[in-house]
């Protein structure tokens, strides 16, 4: 890693975050309508990401017990008991396994 | 389970960011750990630190340790990362909608604004601006920090990791949770985390930019609001 290599990628990302951030201006009513309903299926994307690693293998199963004991308590819409969902879902798939 | 779901977005209180922050924060580090102890040997122990400082995007960084260590020039280093971040633009346009201030801040808020940052911004019923900096800095230490333990303590300071891993599944579960706001959205949630799911292991290539091309796509097809 040169130098100069690590501060065009220091570049490149901070233009990628603040192009959309800072650069833009306020979106219409329509696209913020738009933007609005982004954000649950892109949190929902990003679960599905951490659980399939870049060489197509599958997490580990404590990691899918954790997903599954954190999606058995999302009615509850509460990040301490999601997480403790999570959590009690990691130790009972570690002890299965 | 699903149908009984609220059918109403929430917002988080500020306890529960904060908890959010400082449980993520934990597995970040430990994340930041496991980029030293890779990045570390061959880059060199404060070269690693300041392109964690510097870049601060751990998909990117991983990515160039991995590229330069198989060999890789720089324009597959820079490519992969253009990639990685294109999802960022996507990102900042939707924080956007919620930041009213000067593009000054909005430029400062950027830099720390993350995968996390970005969603416990959006959760929180407090300013995005504030959460973003108070989350990015606790994120930011934590990655920083986490890469200098490992690039100087080497391979025996990478523990519970597998641990780290479940932690990011978990946030964003509970982050999707919360944000969908009716039962349209709970119906463009799944489709897009199943269809995600599939596409990243058709195409590993570009499964970063996938989740962010399944939210447009369910968002621009779902109903009417």
């Amino acid at each position: 890693m040169s130098w100069w290599l690590l501060l065009v990628l220091a570049a490149l990302t901070y233009a990628s975050r603040a192009a959309g951030l800072a650069l833009l201006p306020a979106p219409p009513t329509r696209l913020e309508r738009l933007l609005a309903r982004i954000p649950a299926p892109l949190f929902a994307g990003f679960v599905a990401l951490s659980l399939v690693s870049p060489d197509r293998s599958v997490a580990s199963v404590p990691v899918l017990g954790a997903t599954a004991g954190a999606l058995c308590v999302v009615p509850t819409r509460s990040f301490p008991i999601v997480l403790v969902g999570g959590m009690a879902g990691y130790a009972i798939a570690s002890a299965l396994t | 389970m699903l149908k009984k779901l609220p059918v109403k977005a929430v917002r988080w209180a500020e306890r529960d960011i904060v908890l959010a922050a400082f449980s993520t924060g934990l597995a970040i580090a430990v994340y930041g750990v496991v980029f030293g102890v890779v990045a570390g040997p061959g880059w060199g122990s404060w070269r690693a630190i300041l392109a964690s400082a510097l870049i601060y995007s751990g998909s990117a960084q991983f990515a160039a340790a991995q590229l330069l260590a198989q060999g890789g020039g720089a324009g597959a280093v820079i490519s992969a990362a253009a990639i990685l971040n294109a999802r960022n633009v996507v990102l900042g346009a939707v924080l956007r909608s919620r930041v009213r201030d000067g593009p000054v801040r909005r430029a400062g808020v950027a830099f720390l604004m993350d995968d996390e940052s970005f969603g416990l911004a959006m959760a929180s019923a407090r300013s995005a601006v504030k959460v973003v900096l108070g989350a990015g800095a606790i994120f930011f230490v934590a990655w920083v920090g986490g890469t200098a333990i490992g690039a100087f303590a080497g391979s025996g300071s990478v523990v519970f990791a597998d641990a780290a891993t479940a932690m990011f599944p978990v946030l964003f579960v509970g982050l999707a949770a919360i944000s969908v706001e009716d039962r349209a959205g709970l119906v463009r949630t799944v489709a897009a985390g199943t269809g995600t799911l599939g596409l990243v292991y058709a195409f590993p290539a570009v499964r970063d930019f996938v989740p962010v091309a399944a939210a447009v796509a369910v968002s621009l097809l779902g109903g009417r609001r």
